[in-house]
């Protein structure tokens, strides 16, 4: 199996992950000590939703590592047709996301409602800029290989562009496994 | 390389099945230790999916994959035991 030497994308998911673990510890240790207004606050959200939405990612991931599969093989129409469904997917996460953020403002659920609010608005939040950061990449790769370089640098650019792309938008259904865990299903009935 | 894809859609067949075992333990499993035990198992196996089928993490520098998989294994253990200090009250 070949091996990358020390591909900047990697470094960057690690610290990536790693800043989402201690968000994750320090939501945890705060729950510590208010535990009946966590579940409490917990209830409110729509795991429904969050679950849905969940599956919604997973499905998008695996049309972007299928991509990245017949990308490797050279067939880049499909993998532009592959990378513009996973983006199609991926849109649901947003509509779904922006209902669920309507749903709590409008009956006054704000940031400032409680702890574990500010916890939810700021780890939600937080990926869902990740998530627009990955949604405009999927856009860049649903172009396929620039027409503005020679064929043969603008396949082998193309191909680095998709495999770190790719790890990116695999790394945003990650993250979002332990949100909705840790958010919406600890405090669960 | 057609193994590879089908390789990646059992893997995400896997992860539908498995999210909604999560989620139905949170709903249903009275036992709150076991649920929240179960929330996080599946959560950490989910994610050790993704990293080998979907991220193929054998191909990343070796420190890293191993990392990456300390990580889950890591947030998922420390998740629940927090959980569990806290339920002891």
């Amino acid at each position: 199996m070949r091996r990358e030497r020390a591909p900047a994308i990697w470094i960057f998911i690690a610290m990536d992950c790693t800043s989402f673990g201690v968000l994750f510890l320090v939501f945890m240790y705060e729950r510590m000590g208010q535990v009946a207004l966590f579940d409490e606050a917990s209830h409110l959200l729509n795991a429904p939703l969050g679950f849905f939405n969940a599956c919604v990612l997973i499905t998008s991931s695996w049309l972007v590592a299928w991509a990245n599969i017949v990308g490797r093989e050279g067939r880049f129409d499909e993998a532009r047709r592959l990378m513009l469904a996973g983006m199609a997917v991926a849109s649901i996460f947003l509509i779904v996301k922006v209902i669920e953020y309507y749903m709590k403002l409008s009956v006054g659920i704000t940031v400032k409602t409680n702890a574990f609010f500010l916890f939810y608005y700021a780890l939600t939040g937080v990926h869902l800029m990740h998530y627009l950061g990955g949604m405009v990449i999927l856009a860049i790769l649903a172009q396929g290989p620039s027409p503005y370089l020679p064929a043969a640098e603008a396949k082998a650019s193309y191909l680095r562009w998709l495999e770190g792309g790719s790890l990116y938008w695999h790394m945003v259904d990650l993250l979002w496994i332990f949100i909705f865990s840790i958010l919406y299903l600890i405090g669960a009935r | 390389m057609t193994g590879k894809i089908a390789g990646a859609r059992n893997a995400w067949l896997l992860l539908l099945a498995i999210s909604a075992v999560s989620f139905l333990a949170a709903e249903l499993v009275g036992e709150r230790h076991v649920a929240i035990g179960a929330i996080m198992l599946i959560a950490a196996a989910k994610i050790a999916v993704i990293l080998s089928r979907f991220m193929e993490v054998e191909r990343a520098p070796k420190a890293i994959g191993r990392y990456l998989y300390g990580w889950t294994i890591g947030v998922a253990v420390i998740v629940f035991a927090m959980w569990w200090v806290a339920a002891l009250g």
